[in-house]
This record gives C-alpha cells, sequence and structure tokens, in this order.
C-alpha cells in the first residue's frame, strides 16, 4: 500500500489509528504489528510468511544469544545466522536477476532469471533494521527482546515499513516498552504536521515535477512505452540539463517526502524515528551532502560497516578501502543494476578526494562550494537514472556535457517555471522561516495545514498517482 | 477536553479524516463517470482465490479511488490548481493555445510512441496495398488542428513533426492510388470554424470543407444540403474531460437535419450483417448529454447502410471523423456503406464484391492512423470462397 493513496488515507490511516488509539494499553502493540502486517501484505499477499519468518529468525538470534551469553563462540554463531537470515531475503529478492543476467552476459550461461515481478515491499528497509538489532543485541548495546508482538511490531512497523527512515530497534525499544502513557497529545499534533508537510512534498512537488522529466523520456511500464516524450535523443543539452534538475529535485520530494510522512505518523503513535533529510542542497560539501541525504542509512553503515572495519583509526590507506567498501555497497544497496554501483563509486572517489585535500578549500569559499556541490549531486542523479527505461547512460551524458542544439527549453520554463521556483525554494531553510512564521498564528497555521491537505487530496483523485519512485529499493 | 482544545490542528485533522471517511463509505456508488466518458470500479466481491492473486486489493484500491465522494470536483480543483496556482499552459496533456483569438485546447503529442512507429509503418504498407487491389478508393487522411494552428500553441511547443509524417504518408500512399491531402485547403481557411475548441474532432464546418475537396478531386459535384444547419450550444468534448479547464469556451456542433435513413448492423461473420434498427442519422438524444459528438451515425458501430439521395454507391473505412462526413456523401450517392473496423475484423473483399461499389474512401485523420491497429483488416484474406 502507498500512502498517497485514497485507500491509505481514508481507509487503512483511520481504522488503523482508531484501533490503536482506542485498544487497550497493554495491546497497542499487538494492534500495531496486525495493521501493519496488512499494510505490508496489501500489494503482494503471497510474501506474507516471508515477513513472519523473517521476524522469527531474528528473535530466537536474539534469544540464543541472551541464553549463551557465557559462550562468545555460540553468540557469534547466532548472529552470524540471523545476519544471513536477513540479508539472505534481500539478496535473492533483489539481487538474483542481475546476478543471474550478468552470469549469462559473461559467461555465456543459460541460467534462468527467477519470476520476482514486484519486491517484497520495503525489503531494503527492513532487513537492515532487523541487522541493525541482532548487531546490537550481539554488542550488548540493547537488551534482548522477549516479547514477540512487541518485536514484530518494531520490524513491520508501517509507517517506517516502505522508505524509512531507517530505524534502529534501540531508538524506539524503550518507547515500545512504555505502555501507558505512550500517546502524548503534543507529540501527536506534531506528527500531523509532518504528515501532511510529507503528504504535500511528495503529492504536490515530486509528482507534478516529475512530468518535466518524463516529457522527455516518455512514460514506461516496465519497458513498454506508454506515452512519448519529446525524446531524449531530440533533447538540446540545455534541456537535457533542465530535465535532469527536475528529476533531482523530483527524487528529494519524493523520497524524503515518504520519510516525512513516515516521522508523522510514527510521531501519532508515540514514536520518535530519527530525521532523514536536513536541507540536502544547500550543502558546502559532497561531505556535508551526505551527512544530509539519507541521514539513517548513511549512519547504518557507518556504524555497521564502517567503524568495524577500522574506520580512520588503521591508517589513510585502510580508510580509503574503508570507504571504497561502504561506497560500493550503498550503491549496491540502491539497486541491482551496474549504474548504482558506478553511482556509489561517483561518491568514494569524490569523498576520498574530499577528505584527502579538497574540504579546506570548500569551508573557505561561500558561493562556489555551493556551485560544485550542486553541480557534482545532480551529475550523480544523472548517473542514478541512467537504467531507466528511455534513458541510457552514453546519450544522457553525451547530451549533458557535449554541447549541442535540439528542443529547447523555452516551452518548458513556461509550463513549470512555477513548480521550479516553488521546489527550489522549499528546497532551502527559507520554508522552514516561513513556516516558524505562520505557525504562530493558529489561525494562520490551520489554514495553511487544511489547504496543503486539501489541495493534495485533489491532485491525488486528479492524477491517476504516480508510483513511488523509491519502492524498489 | 479542555486540554484537547489546545491542540486544534490535532482535532481539525482527525475532524476532517472521520468525516471524509464517513461521507466516502455513505456516498452512492456510479455506474459510470460521464465526464470521464468511462465506467467506473464497482465494489469487488471478496473471495480468497481471488485475495491471493492479489486481485481483490488492487480492485478493492480502485474501486476507492474511481468511487471517491465528489470525485468530479476533486478533479477541477486539481485542474484550478494547475492552471491558476502553478501557472500551467498543459493539462490532462491537453495544451492551451488558441484558434481563431479563442482560447482552444490541443492534444499533447510530442513525439510517436515507440509501439507508433511500427504500427504507423504497419498502417502505410495496408493502405497502400488496398489502394493497389482496389483503383477506386481514395485516401483521406485529415491533419491535427496543431498542425493547422501551430502558430497558436505555446511558444516552442516541442510538438512532432505531424508535417513530415503527412509528407512520407502522402508520398508512400499517393504511388499506390488516390490520395486526398486537406493541408492546403484548411490552411487556407484556417480563419473558418474547422475544429472544436475542446475537443479532438472536426466540426461540422471542417468536414464540410473536406467534403469539397474530395468532391472537386473526383469530378463530383458538392451540394450542401438545401435545409438550414442546426446549431447546438454548449459542447464541452474530450479535451475538455481531459484538462477540466476552468474557462475552456464552449464549442457549437452543427448538422444538418436531413431525413436519410440509416440501418445499423450487428457483424455476424464475415460479410455476414443482422440489422440492429432502422433509424435517421442522428441521435439527437446524445444532445442532451455530455458526449454530444456521439449525435453523429448513432456513434461507432461495425456497419451502417444509408439510403441517399444521389446515384451509385460508395464504401466509407472511417474512424470517428468520418461521422460528420458521411451525412455530406447523401447528396452523391444512392447507397452509402459505412464501416469502422474497430467493430469488424474480417476481410472486406466479399462485402466490397457483392456490392460492387463505385467508389471506396478510406477516412482517418492522423492522431487515429498513427496508432490505430484495426487496419490489418484492409490487407486480410478473405476466408469464404
Amino acid at each position: 500500500m502507498v500512502f498517497s493513496t485514497l485507500l491509505f488515507l481514508f481507509r487503512f490511516l483511520p481504522i488503523a489509528l482508531g484501533l490503536y488509539y482506542l485498544a487497550p494499553y497493554k495491546l497497542k502493540n499487538t494492534v500495531l504489528f496486525l495493521v501493519s502486517l496488512v499494510f505490508y501484505s496489501w500489494g503482494e499477499v503471497k510474501y506474507f510468511p516471508i515477513m513472519l519468518v523473517l521476524i522469527l529468525i531474528n528473535y530466537f538470534s536474539g534469544l540464543t544469544m541472551e541464553r549463551f551469553d557465557h559462550s562468545p563462540a555460540l553468540r557469534k554463531l547466532f548472529l552470524v545466522i540471523s545476519i544471513i537470515g536477513s540479508l539472505s531475503m534481500l539478496l535473492f529478492f533483489k539481487y538474483s536477476n542481475f546476478v543471474i543476467s550478468n552470469l549469462n552476459h559473461f559467461l555465456g550461461t543459460g541460467f534462468e532469471l527467477i519470476g520476482v515481478a514486484v519486491l517484497p515491499l520495503g525489503i531494503s528497509f527492513y532487513t537492515f533494521q532487523t541487522m541493525s538489532y541482532s548487531i546490537d543485541v550481539y554488542r550488548r548495546d540493547v537488551a534482548t527482546e522477549h516479547n514477540i508482538i512487541d518485536f514484530g511490531a518494531y520490524v513491520v512497523m508501517f509507517p517506517q515499513l516502505i522508505a524509512g527512515p531507517i530505524v534502529k530497534y534501540r531508538d524506539v525499544s524503550n518507547q515500545l516498552h512504555v505502555y501507558k502513557g505512550r500517546l502524548k497529545l503534543a507529540q501527536i499534533e506534531e506528527g500531523i504536521t509532518l504528515f501532511i508537510f510529507g503528504l504535500a512534498k511528495k503529492v504536490l512537488l515530486a509528482d507534478t515535477i516529475s512530468h518535466l522529466w518524463t516529457d522527455i523520456i516518455g512514460i514506461y511500464s516496465g519497458t513498454v512505452q506508454t506515452s512519448a516524450g519529446v525524446g531524449l535523443a531530440n533533447a538540446s543539452t540545455p534541456l537535457a540539463w533542465l530535465g535532469v534538475i527536475a528529476y533531482s529535485l523530483q527524487l528529494y520530494f519524493d523520497f524524503s517526502g515518504y520519510s516525512l510522512m513516515g516521522i508523522g505518523m510514527g510521531k501519532m503513535l508515540g514514536f520518535d524515528f530519527p530525521q532523514n533529510f536536513n536541507f540536502p542542497y544547500i550543502s558546502r560539501s559532497i561531505t556535508d551532502f551526505w551527512r544530509r541525504w539519507h541521514m539513517t542509512l548513511s549512519s547504518w553503515f557507518r556504524e555497521y560497516v564502517y567503524i568495524p572495519l577500522g574506520g580512520n583509526r588503521k591508517g589513510k590507506s585502510r580508510q580509503m578501502f574503508n570507504l571504497f567498501v561502504v561506497w560500493l555497497l550503498t550503491g549496491i544497496w540502491h539497486g541491482a543494476n551496474w549504474n548504482f554501483i558506478l553511482w556509489g563509486l561517483y561518491y568514494f572517489v569524490l569523498l576520498s578526494l574530499e577528505k584527502l585535500f579538497l574540504l579546506p578549500y570548500l569551508e573557505r569559499s561561500k558561493v562556489l562550494c555551493h556551485v560544485y556541490t550542486l553541480f557534482l549531486v545532480v551529475t550523480g542523479w544523472a548517473m542514478f537514472v541512467s537504467s531507466e527505461a528511455g534513458v541510457g547512460l552514453g546519450l544522457l551524458f553525451q547530451k549533458l556535457f557535449i554541447p549541442q542544439g535540439g528542443v529547447g527549453v523555452l516551452y518548458f520554463l513556461r509550463n513549470y517555471g512555477v513548480i521550479l521556483a516553488v521546489s527550489v525554494f522549499c528546497c532551502t531553510p527559507l520554508v522552514e522561516k516561513l513556516w516558524n512564521r505562520l505557525k504562530s498564528i493558529t489561525w494562520l497555521k490551520m489554514l495553511t495545514l487544511s489547504l496543503l491537505f486539501f489541495l493534495s487530496v485533489a491532485y491525488i483523485v486528479g492524477s491517476s498517482n504516480s508510483p513511488f519512485l523509491y519502492f524498489n529499493f | 477536553m479542555k486540554k484537547l482544545l489546545r491542540y486544534p490542528v490535532l482535532i481539525l485533522f482527525f475532524g476532517i479524516l472521520a468525516l471524509f471517511t464517513v461521507v466516502d463509505l455513505l456516498y452512492p456508488d456510479r455506474e459510470y463517470s460521464e465526464l470521464e466518458n468511462t465506467t467506473l470500479q464497482q465494489r469487488p466481491a471478496f473471495n480468497l482465490s481471488r485475495l491471493v492473486n492479489n486481485q481483490w486489493t488492487a480492485d478493492y484500491g480502485d474501486y476507492v479511488k474511481e468511487q471517491f465522494m465528489f470525485r468530479d470536483t476533486w478533479i477541477d480543483l486539481q485542474s484550478r490548481s494547475e492552471s491558476l496556482l502553478l501557472q500551467k499552459v498543459e493539462i490532462g496533456g491537453q495544451i492551451e493555445g488558441q484558434a481563431n483569438g479563442q482560447e482552444a485546447l490541443y492534444t499533447k503529442q510530442f513525439n510517436l510512441k515507440e509501439s507508433e512507429v511500427s504500427q504507423l509503418e504497419k498502417n502505410i504498407q495496408y493502405v497502400c496495398q488496398f489502394l493497389e487491389k482496389y483503383p477506386n478508393a481514395a485516401f483521406m487522411l485529415a491533419p491535427s488542428a496543431s498542425l493547422i494552428y501551430a502558430d497558436q500553441l505555446p511558444a516552442d511547443t516541442p510538438m512532432l513533426d505531424e508535417e513530415g509524417y503527412l509528407d512520407e504518408i502522402f508520398a508512400r500512399t499517393g504511388e499506390a492510388g488516390q490520395v486526398l491531402d486537406l493541408r492546403q485547403e484548411f490552411t487556407a481557411n484556417r480563419e473558418e470554424y474547422l475544429y472544436y475548441r475542446t475537443d479532438h474532432h472536426w466540426t461540422t464546418q471542417g468536414a464540410c470543407l473536406a467534403y469539397e475537396v474530395y468532391c472537386k478531386q473526383l469530378g463530383l459535384t458538392p451540394s450542401l444540403p438545401s435545409s438550414a444547419a442546426v446549431y447546438v450550444e454548449g459542447f464541452y468534448g474530450t479535451g475538455y474531460s481531459a484538462s477540466r479547464l476552468w474557462n475552456a469556451q464552449e464549442d457549437v456542433i452543427a448538422y444538418y437535419p436531413l431525413d436519410n435513413a440509416m440501418t445499423v448492423y450487428d457483424t455476424m461473420g464475415e460479410n455476414s450483417f443482422k440489422e440492429r434498427f432502422t433509424a435517421g442519422m442522428y441521435d439527437t438524444s446524445k444532445l442532451e448529454t455530455r458526449d454530444k459528438y456521439a449525435l453523429f451515425l448513432y456513434g461507432n458501430n461495425a456497419l451502417s447502410r444509408i439510403q441517399g439521395n444521389g446515384e451509385g454507391k460508395i464504401l466509407v473505412i472511417k474512424d470517428s471523423y468520418a461521422n460528420c462526413f458521411v451525412p455530406f456523401l447523401t447528396a452523391n450517392f444512392d447507397q452509402i456503406d459505412v464501416m469502422d473496423l474497430r467493430s469488424y475484423s474480417y476481410s472486406l473483399d466479399a462485402l466490397i464484391q457483392e456490392n460492387q461499389y463505385d467508389q471506396i474512401l478510406i477516412l482517418y485523420n492522423f492522431q487515429s492512423f498513427k496508432a490505430d491497429g484495426f487496419l490489418s483488416a484492409l490487407a486480410r484474406p478473405s476466408t469464404l470462397q
């Protein structure tokens, strides 16, 4: 189920919240667990058992690690079992076909692809969450969860299931065990505000600006073109840049909007999830960018890969190697395709350069650092989008970097000018300043939120809803 | 309670959420959306196998989406936001331009789809084969409004090169037989009301111009109906339905009240038809509905036979552009057979042989010709002995 649908807003959400609020406090986690399972299974009923198996593996691994507290070998064994359990699911569903088709291509073998039409909802996110639990238990950073319902509620909790933020078990374990007085009105109200902002970001900004990009490359359902754009091959260099910029805006609002809806609903349920985006497009360096973009993923990799590998404590060359591993994995995490690996390594190179010598220069500049960062980030998104139908890495980069004529930007600036300007404004902290001013006046606050909500509903009804971009992650 | 009042956003949001959900649940379901010209998803019956196949959940999602309370009003609100807040010139695939000083909507087509590239190539070949086989056949392909009024679109709108495609189509089909290229005549008369402003069809006036071109080229005498045309106001066509543009200019639909009899047939098999009904050429009850263009020839039926006032027989193989064109032919022919291949997927050979038509006219407009998958019937061999 997708948040930005009428089904979610006016069926699932009121029923789920109603049951959760009305349930006696001891049953709240049970209700949360059950409604989340419905949410998870809605799109693909057959994947229901997969979730149960994943919960069971990690739950029992946690218990056994506690039971064999005195035996380091057994503890390690059950940690490995639980990680294999989580990781193998992710690898099987997400990467099998990529590996098979590459084997077939490079070795001339004839393996058949596995028949996975859609990935289990949110598999890239919840497998990372279960791993964080097992590793933390192993490290004794967190107490073992004894109640399987509470643990299940954590793993499959619907607000963060699809698109994060990646919530570590220890982030919410305290709240999960506060049964009485979990809900606070102020927190719920804040959650509502964030939810409406997230919805508006996704529906009003991301989905609207996305049409600029599809006007160029067309719309595809799988590999079948359902609507023709001008065609990337016909675009001029300025239009190619405008398209990639629009895509960069769309991706940001899409993903951060989703995260924000998740964080907002988390608060409505009485949980504080970690922040996931912090105005990434105002970064002053690539290092800064990755502290502001998808923060929970970066912190996951830092905590469970980079630091265990030694971080920066074992010399420069080892640090470079560690960075390489992290960014290779980050690339692969984003999708089973070569362009994502390339995209990850691109950031490895940039971050290494910054760490080695570039950062001090960037910190001294005022404007140039923003130009530098935005240029490299947008170029990165061009790599990122290049495996989509109708694009192609070679063609896109040739369009971007070899100046050429073709279909120009005038019509697109005319048609998308206002939404582009609004989007750029919303990428800066100015929008936060504006809100801080508005919200001090109660009626203005309520008017703004109502307007955003009503408009979002109108856009959801009006457009045959566009599929969420970060789905197959 | 007093504590709750300190959180007005909370009260408001949960109030709206509950209100919308309850009203939506009670809101009556519709079979059909007249504005969108489509049937709507009904409440799906639950059964276990459909649930396991994800069919029930998908249908239920569609059901909630399509039956949402005040659906039309929400769509209008979105359209207004697109045009008034975001100042867009393209809404719902319709581009806002001008025609003769008034707002007009043009179908957005930036390029051919991949499937259309191959379909167009096939369709050209089917028409060529047909023209070679039947020397008394002619091929008329109407240009889109966006070509005739290209300069009336927003600056630099990257529309596809219809001019180039038409050049190629006419060059190739012209080698195979007789073709009718309307571009010159339409461009010369573009001050006239040739196309609807809110619909993708040409007007009766546009069809009349095409009829004159047809007569001139075939050596017939064009003769307009002696009765005065009837004008019906308040027509908002498919372009309006797609865009819901708040300030769309209504169209005026015109027809000549001729009393020629028309018999509509159902297809039973190749060259096998069963009469459904006989009436006039106009279904005036459609004037009360939104889709007023369905007035002409009772919409798109497989075979219709019209009693004319002239001499000889003609077969018109067509898309919906021909619906308002065909009435003009009653002046020149005694029998007008109208065939819509979307409802007849057999060979035409036996029909043509049996009726010994004097003329055959293939009439399409570019936008349907590039995508129509039914023209293969033109080249289909007969299965009858």
